[in-house]
């Protein structure tokens, strides 16, 4: 019994070792990311990264069937890749506990939208835990795997970035053993195998589940009444239940633990104590919906926002609390969006493309940065893999002068994820794909974890690496080029070659990220400020240890990582790597 | 209740800054919460987070006018958030200024009056951590400096710091000791400056 102060994320992971665990696998997502990584540092666990979400849940429902307790866990948008397994996979008969953890991000702090993942509980006829801190997140996640193995369901733990990624007091206990010798081969095909005539039975079967899982809601004592003061009765799940305590201390509120499927009797006896009933939820009215076709009357989301984070003062000012006057930011100063890093071996490749160009059909990664001035060089991103399906069909349509400008960029990880598969469809339809691969070694965006590709697992250890250039010839492709995009001419050849060919064609553009740990960084560059010019070319590769003072370029020297790009675009010889000679 | 918010660029250490004063508090016997962002809103770009501590503390997050102190770490950034210090309340300001690339690209200036105007709007303490951090001879730990003198305003004990410290931090921890030490005896001195010029 220790006192730690955790995120969620680390919480969720501790519950599932405290839970009896054997296999923890998922694909890095903000804010998910760090439940594997803590996981990892358990040795009783086998934990894993998988190179996509559908991989990962596939897996785990595996694991499962064999009689062991195992869990998913993904960012919201990888629960859309993992769906098909999801939704079959509630049908199945398991055997161990089977967890899913959703992370959702509500503010897109760092996501391509904001979807409610809770709707996927509706949608696959599962239970669903909303945890409302880091404590809940640990004792939700052993509860889940009972309530899984209870009811023979896959159960989902939703959490929020607010849950994630805000540290509070845990008290942590001892782990459960699993019991091993219940893990068995043992499996009964009328509850595996979906063919039609199981599946029919097997649906049947989820519907009655529910009905039982409906009586659980009413008695868990993870769905509570907090008595208080006052006409108001909040009804809330979640980092909601936070702001509504924060917003309105005294008032009377239903905290729901599991938020599907909805207790409606305990909600009735609530409703009957008071005179208005409040439902505060982020994003979808997924309760207020449902409370509403049960026929109660109910505020919520005609008032409170559909889109973006709820907070305290939000309540406050829309339901009717103590509004003090709220300052305002000052306007106008210099925005200090996200940039790539410098030395980010990304740079020289979108520099190019922009210089080329190309219209650049992007991905889910670092170089999505890209978009911005002055590299303004990402014209797509979409979802996982979705570029090159993207450049494949415009290439399709539009006629060879403008189909020539399409490129594709993706990163390693990405590429393994979900990119394989469309070169593949490229080469089997032959369009003349142009791929750039920037392959820095490593899932650099969510801060470094390990892919097929990277040559570590997700435990650290050293694992088979496979190589880009070797896949992409496998699915087809025969012009295949390795480059280093530090150098910036080989990396422009290798482009314009690219972009002449008839067929589809790859760079890989491959060095490592220069924040992983071990890779090299050179001392910063030189400027020698008699010859430069003040022409500012130096200043369109957007790299953030380069400024311009007095109608010259300068050097942060505690920010440069000396790739020395710039050496290479100066027109002048104003700049030398920090370890060359004037 | 103990309000901090702590602000930077990505990239500066603002999360392991918050990260030890949270566990500073907890070690003094608070319960806590601190929240951050991950992913892309941290690659060089503007960063936020708080830290909260007292009897129970409900929501991670704190909302414009309701921080007792901002942290900040770079001068822009500290403007930027000045809002979220509510009235009465103290800015610890590191004079580090990084451009942000609006600036580099000449399409924005970077204000000169940055000190002038958090001054505007909250008690503030100026601190060159970098000259601190140079003067110990330690260069790269100019963070924990400016950690040190916000955690002497955040009722934790010196003893407390050094201890969260050393559970949070995997690497240099020496160094980042006696940044630490310098900045809260920085800090110590600004409350007992702070407290003679408006006793009671």
């Amino acid at each position: 019994m220790t006192k730690l102060l955790l995120t969620g994320n680390e919480a969720i992971a501790r519950g599932a070792y405290e839970a009896g665990v054997s296999l923890v696998t998922g694909y890095p997502g903000t804010p998910s990311t760090e439940i594997i990584e803590q996981a990892a540092s358990y040795d009783e666990i086998c934990v894993e990264w998988a190179p996509n979400e559908k991989v990962a849940l596939e897996v785990a429902i595996g694991a499962s069937l064999a009689g062991a307790r195992a869990m998913a866990c993904m960012k919201h948008v990888g629960v859309n890749v993992a769906a098909d397994p999801l939704l079959s996979g509630a049908y199945l008969g398991l055997r161990g506990g089977l967890v899913i953890v959703s992370a959702d991000d509500p503010g897109a702090w760092s996501s391509q939208n904001e979807q409610d993942n809770r709707n996927y509980a509706r949608f696959a006829k599962i239970p669903l835990l909303e945890p409302s801190d880091s404590a809940e997140c640990l004792q939700f996640t052993r509860l889940a795997f009972e309530i899984s193995e209870q009811f023979s369901t896959p159960v989902l733990v939703r959490t929020t970035t607010r849950i994630s990624h805000t540290r509070t007091v845990v008290t942590t206990g001892t782990r459960h053993q699993p019991n091993q010798s219940r893990f068995s081969l043992d499996l009964k095909p009328e509850e595996t195998v979906m063919v039609p005539a199981h599946a029919r039975r097997r649906h049947v079967v989820v519907e009655e589940r529910l009905h039982r899982l409906r009586a659980y809601a009413e008695s868990t004592p993870i769905n509570r009444i907090e008595e208080g003061r006052g006409d108001t009765g909040f009804i809330t799940a979640g980092i909601a239940y936070q702001y509504v305590r924060e917003a309105f201390p005294e008032a009377p509120v239903l905290k729901l633990g599991m938020s599907w499927l909805l207790p409606l009797e305990l909600i009735r006896r609530f409703a009957s104590c008071v005179s208005r009933l409040v439902v505060v939820e982020e994003l979808d009215p997924f309760i207020d919906t449902e409370l509403r076709a049960a026929g109660f009357r109910v505020t919520g989301k005609d008032l409170l926002p559909w889109c973006g984070e709820l907070s305290a003062q939000t309540l406050r000012s829309t339901l009717g609390g103590t509004v003090q006057q709220v300052p305002q930011p000052v306007q106008g100063l210099p925005p200090r969006p996200p940039v790539l890093c410098p030395g980010c071996p990304h740079r020289g490749v979108l520099y190019l493309l922009r210089r080329l160009k190309a219209t650049v059909m992007g991905d889910i990664g670092c170089y999505t940065l890209g978009v911005n001035p002055p590299l303004s060089a990402i014209h797509s991103c979409t979802c996982m893999g979705a570029g090159i399906g993207h450049a494949h069909g415009m290439v399709q349509v539009l006629d060879p002068q403008l189909a020539r400008r399409v490129v594709a960029v993706i990163g390693d990880s990405t590429f393994l994820h979900s990119g394989m598969t469309a070169v593949l469809n490229s080469t089997y339809n032959q369009a003349a794909l142009k791929l750039v691969v920037l392959d820095n070694g490593t899932t650099a965006m969510t801060g470094h974890q390990g892919h097929p590709g990277s040559g570590l697992d997700a435990k650290g250890r050293p694992a088979p690496r496979v190589a880009i250039e070797e896949v992409v010839s496998a699915l087809g492709v025969r012009q295949v080029v390795v480059v280093d995009p530090y150098d910036l001419d080989a990396t422009r050849e290798a482009l314009e070659d690219m972009l002449e060919c008839a067929e589809p064609a790859v760079v890989v553009a491959r060095r490592p990220c220069v924040l992983l740990r071990g890779t090299e960084r050179r001392p910063p560059v030189e400027v020698d400020h008699h010859r430069c010019t003040g022409c500012r070319a130096c200043l369109r590769l957007g790299c953030p240890a380069l400024g311009f003072r007095d109608d010259v370029a300068v050097v942060d020297e505690e920010l440069c990582n000396g790739c020395g790009l710039c050496v290479q675009v100066c027109g002048s010889e104003a700049m030398k790597a920090g370890d060359a000679q004037w | 209740m103990v309000n901090c918010v702590l602000v930077g660029v990505g990239g500066q250490g603002v999360l392991f800054a918050a990260k030890v004063l949270a566990q500073s508090l907890l070690l003094s016997g608070y319960d806590v919460k601190q929240s951050e962002v991950h992913g892309m809103a941290q690659r060089g770009g503007s960063v936020m987070c708080c830290v909260r501590a007292g009897q129970r503390v409900f929501a991670p997050v704190l909302a414009p006018g309701e921080a007792d102190l901002l942290i900040g770490f770079e001068s822009l950034e500290a403007l930027r958030y000045v809002h979220y210090v509510k009235p009465g309340g103290s800015a610890i300001v590191n004079m580090r200024r990084i451009p942000p690339a609006p600036v580099s690209l000449g399409e924005f200036a970077y204000p000169d009056d940055v000190l002038e105007r958090i001054r505007d709007r909250a008690t503030t303490y100026v601190i060159d951590a970098a000259r601190i951090a140079r003067d110990l001879g330690e260069p790269r730990v100019a963070n924990t400096v400016v950690l040190g003198a916000a955690a002497a305003f955040c009722a934790v004990s010196a003893q407390a710091c050094a201890d969260a410290l050393r559970a949070v931090a995997k690497r240099n921890l020496e160094p980042n000791l006696k940044a630490l030490a310098a900045g809260y005896e920085i800090g110590h001195q600004w409350m007992i400056r702070n407290q003679r010029r408006h006793p009671g």
